[in-house]
């Protein structure tokens, strides 16, 4: 239905991206939920930036905030209830505090988002091909006909076989990997600038994975947007990203370009979550090395590092005093700790958290998220 | 979507039953809010003035000629008098037995059939369930008031036959809401505990399942028992319920709509008393209902 | 495809059952059937005649099949009170009440369908709480009362409708309408009630699903969004509830019928119930019966045309993930 052309909001034009200065910068937000229990401090002070044709990964357990955070840049928050405050700045122009009817025109056009399970994030009755040219004819104004065959164009980039069939089917009809990249096409239809990517890979089979992980990485190359992956794993982000940012409990813990990170890492809760990862080549029937404790109550947070209930270093001082985000050794290294790990590689030192001792036998394998 | 599965007997208000969609419940019912209290101060108001209409200084509801008719609200006829001189007062609270009476009695008859079939069916399945349910649906098929009148009329109308009519045109509904309430029970934890266990199946059902089916049975048959009285409404405003001079709301609307030009009155407190009636038991069996949701949920 | 005939076999299955009760509600009166039809005034002569014509005599289930027989030839029987063939006298009927239904939800869809998705929308605004607080109270006001206060209204102290009476269409389309109105707009209100419940809590479910925080994510508009991707999929239990309800209205109004005057089978029903006329009640409740159980199919029918994940049942629903 090509009446949407007719409403295509006017957009001031988004100066464009040179290739000089960041082209999404995320200052200090803050986003509080007010609940029956209190506060919740779901982000809690985030900075960050995105350059053009880099990719930064967002590394987090579940209640790190990360969701939370890709969704506040897009100001997807529910009406009701929310505390906002900090920036998000887009090619330089203030975009948080715009209201609904001009964030409309920059979501989907200057910033694509892909969501985690790509079958709920598709409309199950409505087909393939409207779910994507809609966004065209909207932000750009198409026809029917002129959206339908760049749906075509897109499908194929995304690498989706037959996609004329496909064009006309409905998301039940498509597999999981198939379903993911419809939804990327989805997001990269109006040449977004800025493209978060909040779990894309989480809800697919391990080989799959690879395949999508890779293909958006190659879309992001060609069209030179920037790019903010978002997970729980670091081994996604490891050889995809140029930087690395680490949250814990609502706040940026660390960040630093990605082999800076691994070689120089100093807050002790990135070290915890690269030992967490198993490792193939490890020994075998090796007890999984996991953080013991769970993710901070994030209502009404009490003074000091979150992560010192959990955190083996920890000393009085980080009880009490929040640790600020300090330089590390090198250039666009930070980290928020008062007792960092030293220089040098992460040694093999003796675990982060005393394991319990498994009562089941000496292999006994515990897995703990 | 489950809807039909569950509670697909919700005829509207026209109807039988009045079933407010299940779906409807919001988280805010945590706590009973104050219209829930004010309706079941009505409530209360109405059945203890209906048990109690004898021993109240009321005058007699059908003595005929002892004021004039038509009369407005005074201090001596506090609602006015009907067409015939009676005392409009008396007639709303007599009237108030009959729709209690036959609310709470035939809602009753719905809920002991229709909860120990849901019962049965929900807990054993199979061909119980399949029988039951098949039963059920064929008795929905037919037009419920419709079958009621048929009922009355072929039989005789009185109070006894409105009841029963009403009653068994409330199993269905009340079987299906059981039921599906049983599955879902026979399918925690607990029960089957208890079936690993060996415990008889008697016992398993009257133990384990029949005191959590119980709450949310009673607050669907607390929404019944509106339906019931609208029901009773509808076949005495078509003379099937008590006879006049008794009066009933439903027989007093009839006659009131005899003399709407002229005695617009009539009609209108019968009218009032079933609205405010009807209106608070919905209210309190919704928000009994939304309460006993939320607690489920907390489990 | 294989759906459908399940559900063709349900169909059948019910409506001979359906049909077997409507069949012996008249043979379960006591006394015999005859007498009954005649009433008790007959004398025994003209009772044995009938129970020769009728085949009194013969078993139960021949009786059944023999009437069943009739009912699939068109031949309701004739009434024993006024000489006329019932299936004239249901076909005469027949019309007026679905007129009367079409009327009805045709203005309650216009009302609900806005209003319901609104609410949902501007959840625990004052437009919600009005709309959710007024669809609660509509549903406490029975038919007669309705009618009875628009009749007051409208008809008494403002000539604007008659109170009762029926003109048919072939009379003028016009005064047809006038006629028409309140008896729809009563009945509308109930299904009004129900319809704005069931799609307000829809729409507020469908809203919190992914797929719209999606759609918000791509620019696309509210208003859009609303009715291209949340409408759709609040209308199955929508339809569910609709069919429920009309196949009730088709027996279920025969109240307003009354209170107006308007000669549909509802009318004819109680009319016949009234006078004893067991032969016309049957033919009355068979068809009523029959036909909510056909438009509850017909719903059932509908699914697949709405909701595109039914269609693909038989393959089995969802894909295994990966390539």
């Amino acid at each position: 239905m090509t009446i949407l052309r007719h409403f295509t909001p006017r957009v001031t034009p988004t100066p464009s991206v040179t290739g000089v200065g960041p082209v999404l910068e995320v200052r200090n937000l803050k986003t509080h939920f007010q609940t029956e229990r209190g506060m919740v401090h779901a982000v809690d002070g985030v900075s960050l930036t995105a350059e053009p044709g880099k990719v930064v990964g967002i590394v987090g357990e579940s209640g790190s905030g990360k969701t939370v955070l890709a969704r506040s840049i897009m100001g997807l928050l529910p009406r009701q209830g929310v505390f906002r405050s900090g920036e998000v700045l887009l090619a330089g122009r203030t975009i948080s505090g715009l209201p609904e009817s001009e964030l409309r025109a920059i979501r989907g056009l200057e910033i694509g988002m892909v969501f985690q399970d790509s079958m709920s994030s598709l409309n199950p009755v409505v087909k393939i091909g409207r779910q994507i040219t809609e966004g065209l004819e909207y932000h750009k104004g198409m026809h029917t006909a002129e959206a339908r065959r760049l749906s075509l164009a897109l499908l194929k980039s995304v690498e989706v076989p037959d996609p004329e069939r496909r064009l006309d089917e409905y998301p039940h009809q498509l597999s999981g990997g198939m379903r993911q990249r419809v939804a990327i096409a989805m997001a990269l239809a109006c040449e977004p600038k800025v493209l978060l990517a909040d779990e894309p890979t989480t809800a697919l089979d391990v080989t799959v994975q690879a395949h999508v992980l890779d293909l958006l990485k190659d879309l992001q190359e060609d069209r030179a947007m920037a790019m903010i992956l978002v997970t729980h794993d670091l081994g996604v982000v490891a050889t995809r990203a140029d930087e690395i940012v680490v949250m814990y409990a609502g706040q940026v813990v660390e960040r630093a370009p990605t082999r800076v990170l691994f070689r120089e890492m100093q807050m002790p809760y990135t070290q915890a979550l690269l030992r967490s990862v198993p490792r193939i080549d490890g020994p075998r029937h090796a007890t999984f090395v996991t953080i013991g404790g769970r993710p901070p109550d994030l209502t009404n947070p009490p003074p000091g590092c979150r992560f010192a209930p959990r955190c083996s270093r920890a000393q009085d001082r980080c009880r009490s005093e929040d640790p600020p985000l300090t330089a590390g050794r090198t250039i666009g290294h930070e980290f928020a700790c008062w007792f960092p790990l030293g220089v040098g590689s992460p040694s093999r030192e003796a675990p982060l958290t005393p394991t319990p001792t498994p009562t089941v036998g000496p292999s006994a394998e515990r897995r703990e998220f | 979507m489950t809807f039909s599965s569950t509670l697909a007997g919700g005829d509207g208000g026209n109807a039988l039953l009045v079933l407010p969609d299940l779906a409807g419940t919001d988280a805010r019912s945590r706590r009973l809010s104050v219209m829930f209290w004010i309706s079941l101060g009505w409530i209360g108001l109405v059945v203890i003035v209906a048990i109690f209409a004898n021993v109240l200084p009321l005058d007699s509801p059908t003595a005929i000629g002892n004021a004039n008719p038509g009369l407005g609200p005074s201090w001596a006829h506090l609602l006015g008098t009907d067409e015939l001189g009676r005392d409009l007062l008396a007639r709303v609270v007599y009237g108030a037995r009959v729709s209690l009476i036959v609310g709470v009695a035939a809602t009753a008859l719905g809920v002991a059939i229709g909860g120990t079939l849901g019962l049965v069916a929900g807990y054993l399945g199979g061909i119980a369930d399949v029988v039951i349910m098949g039963a059920m649906n064929v008795l929905l098929a037919f037009p419920s008031l419709i079958l009621a009148l048929a009922i009355v009329t072929f039989t005789q109308p009185t109070l006894l036959h409105v009841t029963l009519a009403i009653g068994i045109l409330s199993i269905a509904p009340l079987c299906r809401v059981v039921r599906a309430s049983t599955i879902s029970l026979s399918r925690r934890e607990f029960v089957q505990a208890a079936q690993v266990v060996g415990v008889r199946r008697r016992r398993i059902i009257f133990r384990e399942i029949v005191p959590n089916v119980l709450p949310t049975a009673l607050a669907v048959a607390l929404v019944a028992i509106p339906g019931a009285i609208l029901a009773e409404g509808a076949l005495s405003f078509l003379g099937l319920s008590v006879r006049p001079p008794s009066p009933s709301w439903g027989n007093m609307l009839s006659e009131g709509r005899d003399v709407l030009a002229k005695y617009p009155l009539i009609a209108l407190w019968p009218s009032i008393a079933m609205l405010l009636t009807v209106l608070s038991l919905n209210f309190v069996g919704d928000e009994l209902r939304g309460h006993l949701d939320v607690k489920e949920g907390g489990l | 495809m294989r759906r459908v005939a399940i559900k063709l076999v349900e169909l059948v299955v019910v409506v001979f059952f359906v049909t077997a009760i409507t069949f012996l509600l008249l043979n379960l009166l006591p006394g015999s059937p005859a007498l009954s039809i005649l009433g008790a005034n007959a004398t025994p002569h003209a009772v044995a005649q009938l129970d020769k014509t009728l085949n009194l005599n013969h078993p139960l289930p021949v009786r059944y099949a023999d009437w069943i027989g009739q009912i699939l030839r068109g031949n309701f029987g004739t009434s024993e009170v006024d000489g006329q063939p019932v299936a004239q006298a249901i076909l005469q009927h027949l019309p007026v009440t679905l007129e009367l239904l079409v009327l009805c939800q045709l203005m309650a869809f216009l009302v609900a369908i806005p209003a319901g998705i609104w609410a949902g929308y501007r959840k625990n605004s004052w437009i919600d709480r009005v709309t959710t607080g007024g669809s609660f109270a509509l549903l406490a006001f029975p038919p007669f009362i309705v009618a009875l206060l628009l009749v007051y209204v409208f008809a008494v102290r403002w000539h604007v409708f008659p109170a009762t009476g029926f003109t048919p269409i072939s009379a003028g389309l016009f005064s047809n309408l006038r006629t028409m109105f309140l008896p729809a707009f009563t009945l509308a209100l109930g299904s009004v009630a129900i319809y704005v419940r069931v799609l307000r809590s829809e729409i507020i479910n469908v809203l919190e699903e992914n797929y719209i925080t999606a759609a918000r994510a791509k620019g696309m508009p509210s208003w859009w969004i609303l009715l291209r991707h949340a409408f759709r999929p609040s209308t199955f239990s929508l339809v569910t509830v609709a069919g429920i309800n009309i196949g009730f209205l088709i027996g279920g109004s025969f109240i307003v019928e009354q209170i107006f005057a308007l000669p549909g089978i509802g009318l004819l029903t109680v009319d016949a119930i009234f006078s004893r006329d067991y032969v016309t009640v049957q033919g009355c409740i068979l068809v009523v019966a029959v036909g909510f159980v056909v438009i509850n199919f017909i719903v059932d029918l509908l699914y697949p045309v709405l909701d595109p994940r039914v269609r693909d049942q038989r393959i089995g629903r969802m894909r295994v993930s990966g390539q």
